[in-house]
Protein backbone atom coordinates (compact mmCIF):
# COMPACT_ATOMS: atom_id res chain seq x y z
CA UNK A 1 0.00 0.00 0.00
CA UNK A 2 1.13 3.13 -0.70
CA UNK A 3 -0.04 6.71 0.82
CA UNK A 4 1.27 9.15 -2.29
CA UNK A 5 -2.24 8.83 -4.16
CA UNK A 6 -4.20 9.29 -1.09
CA UNK A 7 -1.88 12.38 -0.42
CA UNK A 8 -2.47 13.04 -3.70
CA UNK A 9 -6.34 13.07 -3.51
CA UNK A 10 -6.38 14.56 -0.25
CA UNK A 11 -3.97 17.60 -1.53
CA UNK A 12 -6.58 17.93 -4.47
CA UNK A 13 -9.61 18.20 -1.72
CA UNK A 14 -8.22 20.94 -0.24
CA UNK A 15 -6.65 23.03 -2.97
CA UNK A 16 -9.39 22.53 -5.84
CA UNK A 17 -13.35 23.12 -4.78
CA UNK A 18 -14.85 21.45 -7.51
CA UNK A 19 -12.57 18.04 -6.47
CA UNK A 20 -13.52 18.60 -3.04
CA UNK A 21 -16.98 18.15 -4.26
CA UNK A 22 -17.14 15.18 -5.95
CA UNK A 23 -15.14 13.47 -3.00
CA UNK A 24 -18.20 14.29 -0.79
CA UNK A 25 -20.60 13.71 -3.57
CA UNK A 26 -19.52 10.88 -5.50
CA UNK A 27 -16.67 9.00 -3.87
CA UNK A 28 -16.70 6.51 -5.47
CA UNK A 29 -16.34 7.50 -9.04
CA UNK A 30 -14.41 10.27 -8.01
CA UNK A 31 -11.65 8.03 -6.54
CA UNK A 32 -11.46 5.71 -9.77
CA UNK A 33 -10.62 8.60 -11.50
CA UNK A 34 -7.12 8.04 -9.95
CA UNK A 35 -5.15 5.51 -11.28
CA UNK A 36 -2.61 4.56 -8.84
CA UNK A 37 -5.25 3.71 -5.69
CA UNK A 38 -5.96 0.30 -4.55
CA UNK A 39 -9.45 -1.12 -3.44
CA UNK A 40 -7.84 -1.05 -0.05
CA UNK A 41 -6.78 2.85 0.05
CA UNK A 42 -10.34 3.50 -1.67
CA UNK A 43 -12.08 2.16 1.48
CA UNK A 44 -9.94 4.54 3.95
CA UNK A 45 -10.56 7.66 1.64
CA UNK A 46 -14.03 6.64 2.06
CA UNK A 47 -14.05 5.95 5.78
CA UNK A 48 -12.10 9.01 6.26
CA UNK A 49 -9.89 6.22 8.45
CA UNK A 50 -7.38 9.22 9.25
CA UNK A 51 -5.42 7.34 11.99
CA UNK A 52 -5.23 4.30 9.94
CA UNK A 53 -3.69 6.87 6.80
CA UNK A 54 -1.40 8.50 9.48
CA UNK A 55 -0.05 5.07 10.71
CA UNK A 56 0.64 4.48 6.95
CA UNK A 57 2.25 8.13 6.71
CA UNK A 58 0.37 10.39 5.44
CA UNK A 59 0.99 13.66 6.71
CA UNK A 60 -1.43 14.46 9.58
CA UNK A 61 -1.60 18.36 8.80
CA UNK A 62 -3.15 17.30 5.42
CA UNK A 63 -5.22 14.66 7.13
CA UNK A 64 -6.68 17.60 9.61
CA UNK A 65 -7.38 20.05 6.47
CA UNK A 66 -8.69 17.54 3.87
CA UNK A 67 -11.03 15.95 7.05
CA UNK A 68 -12.64 19.79 7.33
CA UNK A 69 -13.00 19.87 3.74
CA UNK A 70 -15.02 16.53 3.31
CA UNK A 71 -16.48 16.38 6.83
CA UNK A 72 -16.73 19.56 8.11
CA UNK A 73 -15.24 22.10 10.31
CA UNK A 74 -18.10 21.18 12.81
CA UNK A 75 -16.33 17.70 13.18
CA UNK A 76 -13.17 18.26 14.61
CA UNK A 77 -14.42 16.29 17.78
CA UNK A 78 -14.70 13.32 15.64
CA UNK A 79 -11.53 13.74 13.89
CA UNK A 80 -9.56 13.73 17.25
CA UNK A 81 -11.59 10.97 18.52
CA UNK A 82 -10.71 8.66 15.38
CA UNK A 83 -6.89 9.88 15.63
CA UNK A 84 -6.42 8.85 19.28
CA UNK A 85 -8.41 5.19 18.85
CA UNK A 86 -5.77 2.76 17.50
CA UNK A 87 -6.20 1.65 13.73
CA UNK A 88 -7.30 -2.27 13.73
CA UNK B 1 28.45 46.93 1.69
CA UNK B 2 24.90 45.02 2.53
CA UNK B 3 24.91 43.00 6.50
CA UNK B 4 23.03 41.10 8.17
CA UNK B 5 22.08 43.02 11.10
CA UNK B 6 20.12 40.76 13.13
CA UNK B 7 17.85 37.47 13.45
CA UNK B 8 14.85 36.61 15.37
CA UNK B 9 12.97 33.77 16.07
CA UNK B 10 9.27 33.74 16.95
CA UNK B 11 6.25 31.33 15.77
CA UNK B 12 4.11 31.39 13.06
CA UNK B 13 1.11 29.50 14.44
CA UNK B 14 -1.99 30.29 12.40
CA UNK B 15 -4.27 30.57 15.15
CA UNK B 16 -2.58 33.70 16.81
CA UNK B 17 -4.78 35.50 14.26
CA UNK B 18 -7.64 32.95 13.48
CA UNK B 19 -8.72 32.08 16.87
CA UNK B 20 -7.29 35.64 18.37
CA UNK B 21 -9.37 35.50 21.86
CA UNK B 22 -8.96 31.66 22.57
CA UNK B 23 -5.91 32.33 25.07
CA UNK B 24 -6.63 33.86 28.62
CA UNK B 25 -5.73 37.66 27.84
CA UNK B 26 -2.84 37.10 29.74
CA UNK B 27 -0.81 34.84 27.54
CA UNK B 28 -2.45 36.98 24.68
CA UNK B 29 -0.96 40.40 25.67
CA UNK B 30 2.70 38.31 26.06
CA UNK B 31 2.49 36.93 22.12
CA UNK B 32 1.33 40.62 21.27
CA UNK B 33 4.03 42.08 23.56
CA UNK B 34 6.96 40.27 21.87
CA UNK B 35 6.12 40.52 18.37
CA UNK B 36 5.66 44.21 19.12
CA UNK B 37 9.10 43.67 20.55
CA UNK B 38 10.45 42.73 17.63
CA UNK B 39 8.24 45.40 15.32
CA UNK B 40 10.47 47.57 17.66
CA UNK B 41 14.02 45.98 17.49
CA UNK B 42 13.67 46.13 13.57
CA UNK B 43 13.54 49.54 13.84
CA UNK B 44 16.12 50.22 16.05
CA UNK B 45 18.74 48.21 13.83
CA UNK B 46 17.42 50.34 11.06
CA UNK B 47 16.31 47.21 8.91
CA UNK B 48 15.06 47.42 5.52
CA UNK B 49 14.96 44.00 3.91
CA UNK B 50 13.78 40.56 6.63
CA UNK B 51 14.55 37.35 4.77
CA UNK B 52 11.84 35.51 6.40
CA UNK B 53 12.32 31.70 7.07
CA UNK B 54 8.95 29.19 6.81
CA UNK B 55 8.29 26.13 5.77
CA UNK B 56 5.33 24.72 3.55
CA UNK B 57 2.19 22.84 5.53
CA UNK B 58 0.72 21.22 2.03
CA UNK B 59 -0.93 24.52 1.56
CA UNK B 60 1.30 26.01 -1.02
CA UNK B 61 2.69 22.74 -2.24
CA UNK B 62 1.25 19.07 -2.62
CA UNK B 63 2.67 15.59 -3.34
CA UNK B 64 3.55 16.31 -6.67
CA UNK B 65 6.39 18.39 -5.38
CA UNK B 66 7.73 19.25 -2.20
CA UNK B 67 10.95 21.54 -2.78
CA UNK B 68 13.74 21.25 -0.07
CA UNK B 69 14.11 24.58 -0.06
CA UNK B 70 13.09 27.36 -1.79
CA UNK B 71 13.04 31.26 -2.77
CA UNK B 72 11.21 33.96 -3.59
CA UNK B 73 12.41 35.89 -6.02
CA UNK B 74 9.82 37.70 -7.77
CA UNK B 75 6.00 38.58 -6.79
CA UNK B 76 5.13 37.18 -3.66
CA UNK B 77 1.78 37.80 -2.06
CA UNK B 78 -0.16 36.10 0.59
CA UNK B 79 -1.61 34.49 2.78
CA UNK B 80 -2.96 31.46 0.51
CA UNK B 81 -5.23 30.56 3.95
CA UNK B 82 -8.77 32.79 3.60
CA UNK B 83 -9.65 31.49 7.66
CA UNK B 84 -6.69 32.97 8.83
CA UNK B 85 -8.69 36.75 8.90
CA UNK B 86 -5.86 38.67 7.29
CA UNK B 87 -6.70 39.71 3.76
CA UNK B 88 -4.47 39.07 0.69
CA UNK B 89 -2.19 41.51 -0.30
CA UNK B 90 1.08 42.06 -2.31
CA UNK B 91 4.21 41.80 -0.04
CA UNK B 92 7.35 43.82 -1.57
CA UNK B 93 10.15 41.12 -2.53
CA UNK B 94 13.47 42.82 -2.42
CA UNK B 95 13.85 41.05 -5.59
CA UNK B 96 17.50 42.13 -6.29
CA UNK B 97 18.92 40.56 -2.87
CA UNK B 98 16.58 37.63 -3.33
CA UNK B 99 18.25 36.95 -7.04
CA UNK B 100 21.47 37.22 -5.62
CA UNK B 101 20.89 34.70 -3.11
CA UNK B 102 19.57 32.71 -5.49
CA UNK B 103 22.43 32.74 -7.80
CA UNK B 104 25.05 32.64 -4.72
CA UNK B 105 23.38 29.35 -3.79
CA UNK B 106 23.97 27.87 -7.35
CA UNK B 107 27.44 28.75 -7.22
CA UNK B 108 27.96 27.24 -3.96
CA UNK B 109 26.37 23.98 -3.59
CA UNK B 110 22.43 25.49 -2.51
CA UNK B 111 20.06 24.45 -5.68
CA UNK B 112 17.56 26.88 -5.00
CA UNK B 113 13.70 25.83 -6.08
CA UNK B 114 12.96 29.34 -7.61
CA UNK B 115 9.32 30.97 -7.32
CA UNK B 116 8.84 34.00 -9.54
CA UNK B 117 5.60 34.14 -8.40
CA UNK B 118 4.63 33.16 -4.30
CA UNK B 119 1.35 32.93 -3.24
CA UNK B 120 2.63 32.86 0.51
CA UNK B 121 1.08 30.41 3.41
CA UNK B 122 0.78 31.35 7.20
CA UNK B 123 4.49 30.56 8.21
CA UNK B 124 5.65 33.24 6.20
CA UNK B 125 2.37 36.09 6.53
CA UNK B 126 2.17 35.70 10.35
CA UNK B 127 5.46 36.92 11.05
CA UNK B 128 5.05 39.45 8.50
CA UNK B 129 1.91 40.59 9.58
CA UNK B 130 2.90 40.82 13.14
CA UNK B 131 6.34 42.34 13.38
CA UNK B 132 5.97 44.80 9.90
CA UNK B 133 2.03 44.95 9.31
CA UNK B 134 0.73 46.70 6.25
CA UNK B 135 2.26 49.97 4.69
CA UNK B 136 5.87 48.54 5.89
CA UNK B 137 8.89 50.00 4.24
CA UNK B 138 10.91 46.84 5.54
CA UNK B 139 10.56 44.64 2.26
CA UNK B 140 10.52 40.80 2.92
CA UNK B 141 12.45 37.62 0.93
CA UNK B 142 10.66 34.59 1.48
CA UNK B 143 12.51 31.78 2.34
CA UNK B 144 10.79 27.98 2.21
CA UNK B 145 12.57 25.06 3.41
CA UNK B 146 11.35 21.44 4.03
CA UNK B 147 10.57 21.08 7.93
CA UNK B 148 6.78 20.57 7.49
CA UNK B 149 6.28 17.57 5.13
CA UNK B 150 8.31 14.18 4.59
CA UNK B 151 11.00 14.03 3.15
CA UNK B 152 12.21 16.19 5.04
CA UNK B 153 15.24 19.10 5.11
CA UNK B 154 17.94 17.90 7.52
CA UNK B 155 19.17 19.83 10.02
CA UNK B 156 22.89 19.42 8.70
CA UNK B 157 21.39 21.33 5.37
CA UNK B 158 19.35 23.94 7.17
CA UNK B 159 22.33 25.19 8.53
CA UNK B 160 24.20 25.35 5.17
CA UNK B 161 21.19 27.35 3.65
CA UNK B 162 21.27 30.17 6.68
CA UNK B 163 25.19 30.07 5.95
CA UNK B 164 24.99 30.12 2.32
CA UNK B 165 22.54 32.95 2.85
CA UNK B 166 24.91 34.90 5.22
CA UNK B 167 27.29 34.55 2.32
CA UNK B 168 25.36 35.76 -0.13
CA UNK B 169 24.30 38.76 1.73
CA UNK B 170 27.53 39.56 2.85
CA UNK B 171 28.95 39.59 -1.15
CA UNK B 172 25.88 42.05 -1.99
CA UNK B 173 27.13 45.03 -4.04
CA UNK B 174 24.13 46.81 -2.28
CA UNK B 175 23.90 48.47 1.13
CA UNK B 176 21.18 46.74 2.72
CA UNK B 177 20.34 46.14 6.65
CA UNK B 178 19.02 42.58 6.80
CA UNK B 179 17.65 41.22 9.47
CA UNK B 180 16.55 37.22 9.47
CA UNK B 181 13.54 35.46 10.86
CA UNK B 182 13.48 32.29 11.72
CA UNK B 183 9.75 31.03 12.07
CA UNK B 184 7.75 28.32 13.74
CA UNK B 185 7.75 25.66 16.42
CA UNK B 186 8.35 24.98 19.12
CA UNK B 187 6.09 21.76 20.61
CA UNK B 188 3.03 21.00 18.72
CA UNK B 189 1.15 18.28 17.37
CA UNK B 190 -0.53 19.64 14.34
CA UNK B 191 -3.79 17.15 13.22
CA UNK B 192 -1.77 14.51 15.19
CA UNK B 193 -3.48 12.26 18.50
CA UNK B 194 -2.05 15.07 20.94
CA UNK B 195 -2.88 18.53 19.18
CA UNK B 196 -2.90 20.69 22.03
CA UNK B 197 -0.52 19.27 23.98
CA UNK B 198 2.85 21.37 25.09
CA UNK B 199 5.90 20.14 26.11
CA UNK B 200 7.42 22.80 27.96
CA UNK B 201 10.55 20.97 29.16
CA UNK B 202 11.70 20.43 25.68
CA UNK B 203 10.62 23.40 24.23
CA UNK B 204 12.84 25.24 26.86
CA UNK B 205 15.66 23.18 26.25
CA UNK B 206 15.57 24.16 22.33
CA UNK B 207 15.42 27.70 23.52
CA UNK B 208 18.49 27.09 26.28
CA UNK B 209 20.31 25.87 23.18
CA UNK B 210 19.44 28.99 21.24
CA UNK B 211 20.75 31.17 24.16
CA UNK B 212 23.91 29.81 24.14
CA UNK B 213 24.07 30.04 19.98
CA UNK B 214 24.71 25.98 20.22
CA UNK B 215 23.62 24.99 16.72
CA UNK B 216 25.51 21.92 16.90
CA UNK B 217 22.62 20.88 19.68
CA UNK B 218 19.98 21.64 17.82
CA UNK B 219 21.13 19.95 14.56
CA UNK B 220 22.35 16.53 16.83
CA UNK B 221 18.96 16.11 17.65
CA UNK B 222 17.68 13.16 15.53
CA UNK B 223 14.12 13.86 13.51
CA UNK B 224 12.29 11.06 15.02
CA UNK B 225 13.12 11.68 18.24
CA UNK B 226 11.99 15.62 17.92
CA UNK B 227 8.58 13.91 16.64
CA UNK B 228 7.66 11.71 19.19
CA UNK B 229 8.59 13.86 21.81
CA UNK B 230 7.49 17.28 20.69
CA UNK B 231 4.95 16.96 17.41
CA UNK B 232 5.18 16.82 13.64
CA UNK B 233 5.35 21.18 13.99
CA UNK B 234 8.59 20.49 16.66
CA UNK B 235 10.89 19.86 13.37
CA UNK B 236 10.20 23.60 12.78
CA UNK B 237 13.30 24.08 14.48
CA UNK B 238 15.16 23.72 11.20
CA UNK B 239 13.52 27.07 10.57
CA UNK B 240 15.34 27.91 13.27
CA UNK B 241 18.83 26.87 12.38
CA UNK B 242 18.61 28.73 9.18
CA UNK B 243 18.28 32.02 10.95
CA UNK B 244 20.79 30.80 13.58
CA UNK B 245 22.93 29.80 11.40
CA UNK B 246 23.08 32.87 9.04
CA UNK B 247 23.46 35.55 11.96
CA UNK B 248 27.83 35.58 12.92
CA UNK B 249 28.93 33.78 16.15
CA UNK B 250 25.20 34.67 17.68
CA UNK B 251 23.66 33.77 20.60
CA UNK B 252 19.51 34.51 21.43
CA UNK B 253 18.28 36.65 23.95
CA UNK B 254 14.68 35.04 25.08
CA UNK B 255 12.14 37.60 24.70
CA UNK B 256 9.17 35.44 26.17
CA UNK B 257 8.03 31.96 26.02
CA UNK B 258 3.95 31.05 26.30
CA UNK B 259 2.56 27.40 26.85
CA UNK B 260 -0.41 27.82 24.95
CA UNK B 261 -2.74 24.73 24.59
CA UNK B 262 -6.05 26.77 22.85
CA UNK B 263 -3.35 27.80 20.29
CA UNK B 264 -1.63 24.15 20.43
CA UNK B 265 1.73 25.22 20.50
CA UNK B 266 4.84 26.36 22.30
CA UNK B 267 4.69 29.97 21.59
CA UNK B 268 9.04 31.55 21.42
CA UNK B 269 10.22 34.21 20.91
CA UNK B 270 13.77 35.52 21.12
CA UNK B 271 16.35 37.87 19.05
CA UNK B 272 19.58 36.52 17.45
CA UNK B 273 22.92 39.09 18.59
CA UNK B 274 25.87 38.67 16.58
CA UNK B 275 28.70 38.35 18.94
Amino acid sequence: MSINTIERVLWEAITFPDKAEVFRSQPEEHFNSYFHLTSQEKQLLHEMDVRKMADLGASEMLLMLAWQVVRGPETMNEYMGRMNTPSS
Amino acid sequence: MSEIVGGFLMPHDPLISAEPDAPPAEQRKAVKDAFATIASRLKELDVDTVIVVGDDHYTVFGPQCIPRYLIGIGDVEGPAEQWLGISRRPIENNEPLANHIMQVGFDNGIDWAVSKTLLMDHSTIIPIHYTLGEGSKIKSIPVYINSGVMPLISSRRAAEVGQLIRKAVDSWSGDERVAILGTGGISHWVGMADMGKVNVEWDKKVLSFAEAGDIEGLIAMEDMDVFHESGNGALEIKNWIVAMAAVPEMKADIIAYEPIPEWVCGCGFAELKAA
